[in-house]
């Protein structure tokens, strides 16, 4: 057997490369650290992933190339995932800063396992074979285990970290089985490979096979688990909950967004043939995700908790600009560039939005107070009114009105909903988005209308300058997204152009 | 010879047994154990395709999730050992704080 050197090329892997270096640089300067000055680990983690945003950008245009036998894919797409991920984690360094410190889990090993998770992101975003879309979800998912369960004196976090352990766990097995029968059936692990072999006379046969379609489902149920689409969302809540404030911000962008890459290019790239099947599997749990996001956000009294269903309700509006990509003309499937592109400005909106809306409790959080429950939130609007401001920013753009980003997002999705004729999806979405406005509202309200107890502490908002500017940039961005949304636009489109 | 559905078959009575546990057992360690063979029976039918097509892809793959398992089960013994610290909980069904 002759030996084959296998192309490697670190240069198209450059982000990774980085990225594998500043772990190991922050894992190294934390020894020489002390407990005091551990904060210097975010600021050496926010400069590396600064230099990292630099890297991602300059791989921007530089066409479609792989390496690592295949493993490994650098495009447009994978770079604006990356991009998305990056900015998420440096706002998310940005608000553990002094946060960390509040919730006495300053260690060097927080801004580590962020920086792991972001690696596998990374990963995935690249990944062209199931092998590596694989290890980069575990890399991923094991580093967020350890961050929701990492306030050790919290039993609250604990409990989320084990629900969510457990549950993810669960979930590699059996996305892991599907990835074991589709190899079994095709012979191949790479995504190309993989639709060469679905595709012609020799694929019909496979496509018909019972046991493809059960493969599939595997699929569907794997990645439904890990985006939290209804029914399998059960430990989002929870994990959401229990978590620190920073890491659920981080969780709900990143993490989702990670899994859409992966999501988009196992479904688009590998399995185009069985488009028929899964489009409608995910047409249902679209459904169920925005519905019962939406109802099950109304009853709660947690504000965290309530934005953990609100972003299952947002992960559902995701999903739609995922099922509306497929379109059926004259008996033939046909993929239409606008969905997935509306999904990726939706991401763009949904992360300065997201990000902001849990900011905003970073900011009220003291030593002796959370104030993640709604009615913490009494006469803020009155005596703070800037701060009021920002958060009915964030809630405008969450519930989708002009002239936010989330207004510019939804009219994306929906719009493409109609235009590929998927009219009840439009209709279902649209009204269950007209839901979600009421328990937006409601804290407004809140905020503006109910004064503030007699026995409620009074109102401190956090000092930092840190959470101040991440909060203070995410308003603007959220507010020119909604007004100067073309950039991003464009961008979207470029990133997608050369994925299907 | 092993004929390739023997292999599958072991794998998904495997696979089914630990589907099985994880869904109706209620301590925790077993429910991990259960995981373990879930990933395990999924390395059984990798290596058994990986012969049937005669190519090192799906041994390959078998590697590295024997790799993640481990990780996985350092990660979630930890996590089992702090929960455990002030108030000994293996039942599931007693960690409850949050609902809904």
């Amino acid at each position: 057997m002759p030996l084959v050197i296998p192309d490697i090329s670190l240069s198209i892997a450059a982000p990774e490369v980085g990225l594998a270096i500043l772990i190991c640089v922050v894992v190294v300067a934390d020894l020489f650290t002390s407990m005091e000055n551990k904060a210097g680990m975010g600021i050496l983690s926010l400069a590396g992933v600064a230099i990292l945003g630099l890297i991602v950008l300059f791989q921007w245009g530089g066409g479609v190339r792989t390496t690592f036998s295949g493993f490994y894919i650098a495009d447009n797409f994978s770079s604006f995932v990356k991009m998305v991920v990056v900015v998420t984690t440096a706002f998310t360094i940005l608000l553990s800063l002094q946060y960390a410190k509040m919730e006495k889990i300053n260690y060097g090993e927080f801004y580590v396992m962020i920086l792991f998770a972001v690696f596998g992101m990374l990963v995935m975003a690249s990944g062209n074979d199931l092998i590596s879309i694989y290890l980069g979800l575990e890399t991923m998912s094991i580093s967020s285990y350890v961050l929701v369960s990492f306030i050790r004196h919290d039993p609250l976090s604990r409990e989320a970290g084990l629900k969510y352990f457990l549950m993810g766990a669960f979930t590699s097995g059996i996305l892991l089985y599907g990835i074991a029968l589709t190899y079994g059936l095709t012979g191949a692990t790479s995504l190309t490979e993989i639709a060469k072999a679905l595709s012609g006379l020799q694929g019909a046969a496979i496509i018909a096979d019972p046991v493809m379609v059960f493969s599939l489902i595997l699929f569907v149920a794997g990645f439904g688990f890990k985006l939290a689409l209804v029914p399998f969302h059960m430990w989002l809540p929870d994990a959401y909950t229990g978590a620190p404030t920073s890491i659920t911000a981080f969780m709900s962008v990143a993490v989702k967004m990670a899994t859409l890459a992966a999501v988009i290019r196992v479904f688009f790239i590998a399995f185009p043939a069985l488009a028929g099947k899964w489009n409608l599997l995910l047409w249902l749990l679209t459904v169920f995700t925005m519905v019962w996001g939406n109802v099950a956000a109304i009853a709660q009294t947690n504000l965290k908790r309530m934005l953990a269903y609100s972003s299952i309700a947002h992960a559902g509006y995701i999903m739609l600009g995922i099922v509306t990509t497929t379109k059926i003309v004259g008996g033939k499937v046909v993929f239409t560039p606008d969905g997935i592109s509306a999904v990726l400005f939706y991401l763009v909106a949904y992360m300065v939005t997201n990000l902001g809306a849990f900011g905003m409790l970073i900011y009220l959080c003291r030593e002796d107070f959370r104030g993640d429950n709604i009615e913490d939130w009494r006469g803020i609007g009155q005596d703070h009114p800037w701060a009021g401001m920002a958060f009915v920013v964030f809630f405008l753009s969450l519930g989708g009105f002009p002239p936010t980003a989330g207004f510019v997002g939804k009219l994306f999705l929906f719009g493409t909903a109609i235009q590929n004729e998927y009219y009840w999806l439009a209709v279902i979405g649209i009204l269950a988005s007209a839901v979600s406005i009421y328990y937006y509202f409601r804290v407004v309200m809140v905020m503006y209308m109910e004064p503030r107890g007699e026995s409620q502490p009074a109102i401190e908002f956090s000092k930092a300058p840190s959470i101040f500017v991440a909060l203070l940039v995410l308003v603007l961005a959220t507010i020119y997204l909604g007004l100067f949304p073309g950039s991003i636009i464009a961008a979207a489109k470029s990133s997608v152009a050369g994925l299907l | 010879m092993v004929p390739l559905s023997h292999y599958l078959a072991l794998g998904a009575v495997v696979f089914v047994i630990g589907a099985a546990g994880v869904l109706m057992r209620r301590n925790a360690i077993i429910i991990l154990m259960s995981i373990e063979l879930m990933l395990n029976a999924v390395n059984i039918t990798l290596v058994g395709f990986s012969r049937q097509w005669g190519d090192l892809t799906g041994q390959v793959l078998a590697i590295f999730v024997i790799t993640v398992a481990a990780a996985e089960a350092a990660v979630g013994l930890a996590i089992l050992i702090s929960l455990n610290r002030d108030r000994s909980v293996l039942n599931v069904d007693e960690v409850n704080l949050l609902k809904w």
